[in-house]
């Protein structure tokens, strides 16, 4: 996969199809803002995986013309006003559907590296 | 998932483009300070976690085109080829202004005769099922269509098994009193079931009943929707109401639809049932009267025609001082009214049609100069990877708003043209045309007319296309380059100018021969000087001049006094 030049080296960049998975996940705490989810993904991940912006917010306009997600202008503890995004319950349902998907895969990816035939 | 909910949002999103904007801008420019904060509060300085985040940020422009492109409809591109070829078309005043002319006035040809071949040709009867009416008429050697006898009415009626209904009309004039004085109006002598025949319901009142059209029976009268409004203010309770007619009181009985038209003859205010008790209808060789026959289900016209000969023949045995050498005559009833017009429509629409050809051929000559013109443009395109289905869709764009602008100023032209035309033809032709009243832009000349746009728009997307051949595009590239390309456009340019002058000499020749034989249509000695000769009608009520020496009488003080 091509990587961009301003990432850190070894940043691995987030399977594809995964992003929408993991925003959703994260808003089923809270509502979040944009800046916060990418926050709360980094942290999450231990500063494993950045969320790009360029993908971040297409990525929220998708959800929201889904009707996954939902936002709304409300103010930060600072005082700044922000878009919070909140989880709706076709959102919370998708996300199942995500995560039972995910895991099958996971668990079939497993199998195939595990498997003692396949010489690596 | 629910489309038309993303459909409505994106929607919305389009409406709302400029604030969806602003709240994309406002959100990035909180994600990116937020960022900087983070920076500052690692210990960078201000200028360094400010660069920091706008490094990590990226190019801000293409991140919120790629927002855009989620929710945006993919007609953007459509949108950029539009404004595109305005502005192409723009630069390029001349051409465009020559294009749309040149296309507005083929196409308002076009549509203008269209919508009077379509008010005579497609829908010349306001009843329903007219393809099912037949006029029924006697033909001679020397009429071949000829007024039908009472007698023989009757026996036809009887006779026949082709016609589920068969009635007769014969034209009849009322004097009418008003408080200018009396007048003269036109009506028509129908037997009972004619408007039944033809499908038409009063709207209100009553039909004629059958007995109504017997000997002895009271005179009724139904009234023509345009009568009821003129002479009795439109009053619903005339029904049942007397009017004097003729000095016969009459009770008006109906009055019919407003849509109702019958053409054969002048338009008529008054309709009373025939009555077999004038002098006319007694005698079997006095032939006034017209029928319509509806035909049943499964009878061709041919089949009508045969059996009504056949009929003839019988009667032209059993009378044959009577009715010695008279056959049949079975018409379309549409064909019966718009016959003499059919062919004088259908040589305007050709020739219209021909003046259409020579616009296009005209307009895509201009394309392809300036295709010629734009090799250059195409080329570098081209190469700055424009794929060859969006270069072909930029002529297809262009193409399309010519011919809509084309199309739409050819509309106006068109209503002019209709307006135009109408006027010119004389009152008492147009009372002998209802069915011209429904003349205009209706939905079936706006359906012709988008078809021809769609074709002009198909030829003129095609032209420039088949022009620039894709492959040799890089050819476009260098100056000058002008190999079998520059030799197509000479053939296809020849070609064309082929076409355009063969279809030019047809519509000329036809013009000439047109005008000439209105010049001797125009220049025929009748015999007899008429440019000081003017002819009148004197009508008298039945009732006071029944003797022909009243009648005489006044015939003499009339010339005496003129």
């Amino acid at each position: 996969m091509a990587r961009k030049p301003d990432l850190l080296p070894g940043t691995p960049d987030l399977l594809p199809g995964t992003l929408d998975m993991l925003i959703l996940k994260t808003l089923t705490r809270a509502p979040l803002h944009g800046y916060g989810i990418a926050l709360s993904i980094k942290r999450s991940s231990n500063d494993v995986l950045t969320v790009e912006e360029g993908s971040l917010y297409p990525a929220l306009q998708r959800l929201l013309l889904q009707g996954w997600v939902k936002a709304e202008w409300k103010m930060t503890e600072t005082k700044r006003r922000a878009r919070y995004y909140t989880l709706t319950a076709a959102g919370r349902k998708q996300l199942g559907i995500e995560l039972s998907q995910f895991e099958q895969m996971i668990a079939a990816i497993g199998r195939v590296l595990q498997d003692p035939q396949e010489v690596i | 998932m629910n489309v038309f909910s993303r459909f409505a949002k994106k929607l919305a999103i389009l409406l709302g483009r400029q604030r969806f904007s602003r709240e994309l801008d406002e959100e990035m420019a909180f994600h990116r300070e937020q960022a900087e904060k983070e920076f500052l509060a690692a210990g960078m300085t201000p200028e360094a976690s400010r660069y920091a985040a706008m490094r990590q940020f990226g190019n801000a422009t293409r991140l919120k085109e790629k927002s855009h492109e989620v929710v945006g409809f993919h007609v953007e591109t459509v949108i950029q080829d539009l404004s595109f070829a305005q502005r192409q078309l723009r630069r390029n005043p001349g051409f465009a202004v020559t294009a749309i002319l040149i296309l507005a006035l083929g196409i308002g040809a076009s549509v203008a005769i269209f919508a009077f071949v379509d008010a005579a040709l497609i829908k010349p009867l306001p009843y329903p099922n007219p393809t099912r009416l037949v006029e029924v008429t006697e033909s001679l050697a020397l009429f071949p269509r000829g007024n039908l006898s009472y007698a023989d009415y009757i026996d036809w009626k009887r006779s026949n098994t082709v016609f589920s209904s068969m009635d007769v009309y014969t034209a009849h004039r009322f004097e009418f009193n008003t408080p200018f004085g009396t007048e003269s109006v036109h009506g028509l002598q129908v037997s009972a079931g004619f408007f039944s025949t033809l499908g038409i319901q009063p709207m209100l009142g009553r039909d004629f009943r059958p007995g109504e059209d017997a000997p002895g029976a009271a005179p009724v009268v139904m009234l023509r929707y345009g009568a009821w409004q003129k002479r009795f203010g439109g009053r619903p309770d005339v029904v049942g109401q007397t009017v004097n007619l003729s000095g016969v009181a009459y009770t008006i009985v109906g009055v019919l639809p407003p849509d109702f038209e019958f053409a054969p003859r002048e338009i008529a205010e008054f309709f009373e049932p025939l009555r077999p008790t004038g002098e006319c209808e007694k005698r079997r060789s006095c032939h006034n009267l017209v029928a319509v026959g509806r035909l049943k289900n499964g009878v061709t016209v041919g089949g009508a025609l045969a059996q009504m000969k056949a009929i003839a023949l019988q009667l032209e045995n059993q009378y044959p001082d009577s009715n010695r050498g008279q056959g049949a005559s079975v018409l379309p009833l549409s064909a019966a009214i718009v016959g003499d017009i059919k062919p004088i429509l259908l040589v305007l629409l050709g020739g219209a049609g021909l003046l259409l050809l020579i616009a296009c051929v005209n307009v895509s000559s201009l394309l392809l100069v300036r295709a010629e013109t734009r090799r250059r443009e195409i080329a570098v395109r081209g190469a700055l990877g424009a794929s060859r289905l969006r270069l072909s869709r930029q002529f297809v764009t262009e193409a399309l708003m010519l011919v809509a602008s084309g199309g739409a100023i050819g509309l106006g032209v068109a209503y002019a043209g209709i307006k135009g035309l109408s006027g010119m033809i004389s009152k008492d032709w147009l009372a002998g045309m209802p069915f011209l009243r429904g003349l205009g832009l209706n939905p079936r000349v706006l359906i012709f007319t988008s078809c021809l746009v769609f074709l002009a728009g198909i030829l003129f997307s095609i032209t420039p296309i088949l022009h620039l051949r894709f492959s040799e595009m890089r050819d476009g590239l260098t100056e000058g380059a002008r190999g079998s390309a520059g030799r197509l456009w000479r053939r296809m340019g020849a070609n064309l100018v082929v076409i355009e002058l063969a279809t030019a000499v047809v519509l000329l020749a036809g013009a000439g021969l047109l005008g000439k034989s209105l010049y001797r249509l125009l220049q025929q000695d009748l015999g007899f000087r008429s440019d000081h000769l003017a002819t009148m009608n004197v009508g008298l009520p039945a009732v006071a001049f029944t003797k022909d020496e009243q009648q005489s009488l006044l015939q003499n003080s009339s010339f005496n006094h003129i």
